[in-house]
């Protein structure tokens, strides 16, 4: 029992510092917003005006898809798709869905989506 | 008596006449429409092979589709939170211009900060202030009024809208509409206006009330996939498209045999416009984001939804049905490959729904009819000619008139098409010419029994 204790508090502990060392490495878009909270631009600041070393991220909001960074002295949050981040937030492989055409002119669908819960949430 | 019959005939045939001129123009239970639109359709799914891809380079559609909500774990209508995400990727692989194809008449989460509209709002902001224009799906009529639906206004003050309802000119696409809120341009216009700011083009009207006076667009499709969807997409379902002439021959023997042809396995035909799943923008690997990146930068991009039961479909003559904002994606393909010299129909007269083309129809109809009594008086006075003569006269005669009348349609349907108006009703006038060839092969078994008596 104690061994199993032990060996969850590690693997929690291993999680909590992996998601502490995710870095900011490089601004990729240029001008790079800078955001509230909700993703409102607050301010834009210029590329090269960017920081130019490596910042922690000190929050990941991952239902709005923004990271919280110390510049300056000040938490700002960013998009990360102006960002290089090391090691990656997530990982998405290309799909390469199979690539359909008139398939939708052969079947009928008499139905109208129903909605549930879903608009609840 | 006998002397009475020529002037009955010629009387019974210009009644006959009459009343097949009154068919054809008013159209009582719209059979000539359906006979003008299926051959329409035919002579679209011909010209597909040989339409120019100048517009194909320069347009993609990001669909969002099923799997997309399946892999985030998410529902339809996709919450403000994973639009404001899906655009705020889409804004990273710098866009030429943006046309969002979903009409947000409702805000779900009004009261719910972390929800509502205004985060999207946000994100479309952010479009404004990169200089990408984003144009937004809009009915034209005045929200809540009688139970109407339009734009909320927190995502209209950070976009320009776009119309996408309109009616009274069945399958042909408007520039411009006069609606309640004003005159209004639709996607395809608006974002052609975006292209011809760094393109030039010849011929776009200054403003909306110009583009008002310009006819629809009879869109022209496409049908070969572009090289470079297959980049990212498994295309190996998709039909192969061969030669002009090959297609030519397909389409053809496809359009004679279809109820003949049930083979379900058939390699389906694939969209001609650049197609993204919205799932593609998620990428990750830095070289997957470099290739989406060269996909979308400086596109016009047209964002829609293929999603079960959502209903967004429109029906395109080569392709069946596809999601709705195909249509607006080959109306703008339209235009930038034939700028404003686009297909269209004739103007109609006066307040009428009836145009020089149907004229032209009713007189190759006329030029027939005429062929007919000119062979059968020819036919009348060779009957005791000999055997020869008779099938020069009776046969041969008839189907050289009717080849040089296919010659004639097809030659005018050439000019017409070469002119950018819509065709007249080929299959229409090539099924009343089959008349010319059944009454050339009628005497033939005649001719020849009396030949093979004689011969004997």
């Amino acid at each position: 029992m104690f061994r199993l204790t032990a060996v969850l508090i590690a693997v929690l502990a291993s999680q909590t510092c992996a998601a502490a060392v995710a870095n900011v490495e490089a601004f990729l878009a240029d001008p790079v917003s800078i955001l509230d909270d909700q993703g409102k631009v607050e301010r834009e600041i210029a590329r090269k005006d960017a920081p130019t070393q490596v910042l922690p991220i000190l929050q990941y909001n991952e239902a709005l898809e923004l990271v919280q960074v110390d510049m300056a002295g000040r938490k700002v949050w960013l998009d990360p798709m102006d960002l290089r981040i090391n090691p990656p937030l997530k990982v998405v492989q290309m799909p390469c869905e199979r690539l359909s055409g008139s398939e939708k002119g052969l079947e009928k669908n008499h139905s109208t989506m129903g909605f549930g819960e879903g608009c609840n949430k | 008596m006998s002397r009475r019959l020529p002037c009955f005939s010629l009387c019974g045939q210009l009644v006959m006449g009459l009343i097949f001129v009154l068919l054809a123009l008013l159209d009582p239970f719209g059979l000539s429409s359906s006979s003008d639109q299926a051959s329409e359709q035919w002579l679209n799914r011909m010209f597909a092979s040989r339409y120019e891809n100048k517009g194909q380079h320069e347009i993609a559609v990001v669909l969002l589709d099923d799997a997309y909500l399946q892999r985030n774990h998410t529902y339809w209508p996709l919450p403000y939170d994973e639009q404001s995400k899906l655009f705020k990727r889409l804004l990273a692989f710098k866009p030429g211009a943006v046309f969002v194809d979903f009409l947000y008449s409702h805000d779900h989460s009004a009261d719910d900060p972390l929800k509502g509209s205004q985060l999207l709002a946000n994100v479309f902001d952010r479009y404004q202030r990169r200089g990408i224009p984003l144009f937004l799906a809009n009915t034209g009529q005045v929200r809540g009024h009688d139970g109407r639906a339009n734009t909320i206004p927190a995502l209209t003050d950070v976009s320009t809208p776009a119309l996408v309802a309109w009616s009274g000119i069945g399958e042909r696409y408007p520039l411009a509409v006069d609606t309640s809120l004003g005159a209004m341009e639709t996607p395809a216009l608006a974002l052609y206006r975006q292209y011809c700011s760094s393109h030039g083009c010849v011929g776009l009207p200054s403003d909306t009330t110009t583009a008002l006076a310009k006819p629809p667009v009879a869109i022209q499709w496409g049908l070969k996939v572009p090289p470079e969807q297959a980049d990212v997409a498994n295309a190996k379902d998709c039909a192969l498209s061969g030669s002009a002439f090959d297609e030519f021959w397909k389409q053809l023997s496809r359009a004679m045999f279809w109820r003949l042809d049930s083979n379900d396995d058939e390699r389906q035909v694939c969209r001609y416009t650049l197609t993204l799943t919205a799932s593609d923008l998620e990428v990750t690997d830095e070289k997957d984001r470099a290739l989406i990146g060269r996909l979308l930068a400086g596109r016009m991009v047209l964002v829609g939804a293929n999603i079960t039961s959502a209903g967004d479909l429109t029906e395109s003559p080569v392709h069946g049905q596809v999601p709705g904002v195909f249509l607006h994606a080959m109306a703008l393909d339209n235009l930038i490959t034939m700028g404003m010299d686009y297909d269209r129909d004739p103007a109609s007269f006066g307040k009428t729904d009836i145009n020089w083309q149907d004229l032209f129809g009713l007189l190759l109809v006329g030029m027939i009819a005429g062929l007919k009594a000119f062979h059968a008086q020819i036919a009348h006075k060779a009957r005791r000619k000999g055997w020869l003569t008779r099938i020069r006269l009776e046969v041969l005669s008839r189907l050289l008139s009717w080849i040089v009348l296919i010659a004639f349609l097809w030659l005018l349907s050439r000019v017409l098409n070469a002119s950018h108006y819509t065709p007249v009703n080929v299959l229409g006038v090539l099924l009343i010419s089959l008349v010319l060839v059944g009454e050339a092969l009628k005497p033939l078994p005649k001719i020849i029994i009396r030949r093979y008596q004689k011969g004997i």
